[in-house]
């Protein structure tokens, strides 16, 4: 009996010296994840793309200094259903990806608005140039997968310009406002 | 029944494009000409028309690019536009005939292997190196086209060179347009521009030699970046043809071609470099270039 007192001490001990408990981290699963974006053409319609390859990892939870979200692109697998077109906007004229191959997201900051919806401000890098954003981005739900594993879904859209990033070619037909939606699907990580 | 919309933008990039730069080309030479001294060497002409092209090129980049490239340039096109002030100070060189060859050959030596090494950052580091012997070759074919180059310039004053160079860079900008890059092809546009002024001024006198450091650095400068970056390759066979075009000025050292007079040479280089042109760029199937972004679906079936 008398010992009680000293193992709840050093319960105490050790549960304080433990780290605060890390959020779960979840790796982007490309099969269930889209990336599109969305230009006006010659001020009169509005076309669609997407990246085809891309990667990444994701935490949230309520302490917001556990929250963090990377996110990785291979610009060479863009893709607007036109091979002619694709080779254009991969040339110099707008991405220019064999001098910049890849664009990034890395967040700096993450704020809780509620239970389901965050402010994050990160820096994304798109033709080697490197902006601050703002995006408001949305935990869509958490669910078991058939083997198991634990996956949850994020999503947000934003507008950027382009000519923020040096990419001003065409602007006279092409929108210089880009309209960019992630919604990705993550796999929990062990 | 015409496009309204494209029309439109087709004349915005002309504007752009085309009759600032040579504005600005021929307002250089008007005021580097000196036409009172008719007794010029044209050596001491080569300067003036250096300078028209470098600052013609400079503003209708600056133009096309909707800015001033950025500093640190970060893409080959904005280090292109750096590259190009120091074209302008070998320009002034090419004009200073105390300049001992020695000299000379070494700063040009040093400003295309510099061009080489900084067109191509890019492509070395992402190749990890294997891109180098490739940019050797570049470096070596380069040289050898600016002494070619040199040679047909200094006792060709008048317009066979720039007739010839016209055709070039014409022909360089139909090609870079069909390999999807319209703004390398809008450059090489700017360049055409250019030289428009200097083949009109070439016809009068004083004789006027032509400054090879601006064509020699933005003309392979366009062909290198275009090369290493756009997405459909420009073939080495076409790149040859262009710059056996812009030589095609020589012919009129041939014997036989020599003593016939200027205006049937530089008739017979201008059509000689137009063809080559046209050959070169025939080596790229038309695919439509970069007009996906304006035709209608309709049209592309």
């Amino acid at each position: 009996m008398r010992m009680r007192p000293l193992v709840v001490a050093a319960l105490l001990t050790a549960l304080a010296a433990a780290p605060a408990r890390a959020a779960d981290t979840f790796k982007v699963d490309p099969v269930h994840s889209s990336l599109l974006f969305r230009i006006k053409h010659l001020n009169a319609g509005y076309i669609y793309g997407r990246f085809n390859a891309y990667s990444g990892t994701f935490a949230f939870d309520r302490d917001p200094a556990q929250c963090n979200l990377t996110f990785e692109v291979n610009v060479d697998s863009i893709d607007t259903a036109n091979a002619d077109r694709d080779k254009h906007l991969k040339g110099p004229d707008f991405f220019n990806v064999k001098e910049f191959p890849t664009a990034s997201f890395k967040s700096k900051s993450v704020k809780p608005l509620d239970d389901k919806t965050y402010e994050v401000s990160g820096d994304l890098t798109l033709h080697g140039v490197t902006q601050p954003v703002t995006v408001r981005l949305e935990r869509v739900g958490t669910a078991k997968g058939p083997r198991g594993e634990v996956r949850s879904g994020i999503e947000t859209t934003f507008v950027i310009k382009r000519s923020d990033f040096g990419m001003k070619t065409g602007l006279q037909f092409l929108s210089d406002e880009v309209r960019i939606t992630v919604a990705v699907e993550g796999v929990q990580q062990r | 029944m015409p496009d309204e919309t494209a029309l439109s933008l087709y004349s915005q990039a002309v504007r752009a494009g085309v009759v600032l730069p040579a504005l600005v080309a021929a307002a250089v030479l008007l005021l580097t000409w000196r036409p009172w001294r008719r007794d010029l060497a044209p050596e001491s002409t080569a300067w003036g028309a250096g300078l028209a092209l470098v600052a013609g090129y400079l503003v209708g980049h600056v133009t096309v690019e909707g800015g001033r490239p950025p500093w640190p340039p970060r893409e080959a096109v904005d280090r292109l536009w750096y590259l190009t002030f120091a074209a302008a100070a070998l320009s002034l060189l090419d004009g200073w005939r105390r300049c001992p060859a020695w000299l000379c050959w070494l700063l040009r030596a040093a400003l295309w292997l510099g061009a080489v090494w900084l067109l191509s950052l890019a492509a070395l580091r992402q190749s990890r190196g294997a891109a180098v012997p490739m940019l050797l070759a570049v470096a070596v074919a380069g040289l050898l086209f600016w002494a070619a180059l040199a040679a047909v310039a200094r006792p060709l004053p008048g317009p066979a060179l720039p007739l010839a160079l016209l055709a070039t860079a014409a022909g360089t900008a139909v090609l870079l347009y069909r390999c999807h890059t319209a703004r390398l092809a809008q450059l090489a546009g700017v360049l055409t521009a250019t030289l428009l002024p200097v083949m009109a001024r070439s016809c009068v006198r004083p004789a006027l030699m032509l400054a090879t450091a601006p064509v020699v650095l933005l003309l392979p400068g366009l062909w290198l970046t275009a090369r290493l970056y756009a997405y459909t390759t420009p073939p080495t066979t076409s790149l040859a043809l262009l710059a056996a075009a812009a030589l095609t000025a020589g012919v009129g050292c041939l014997p036989g071609v020599r003593r016939r007079p200027a205006w049937q040479r530089n008739l017979l280089a201008a059509a000689l470099a137009t063809l080559l042109a046209a050959l070169a760029v025939w080596q790229v199937p038309n695919e439509g270039g970069v007009d996906t972004l304006l035709r209608s679906g309709h049209d592309q079936g």
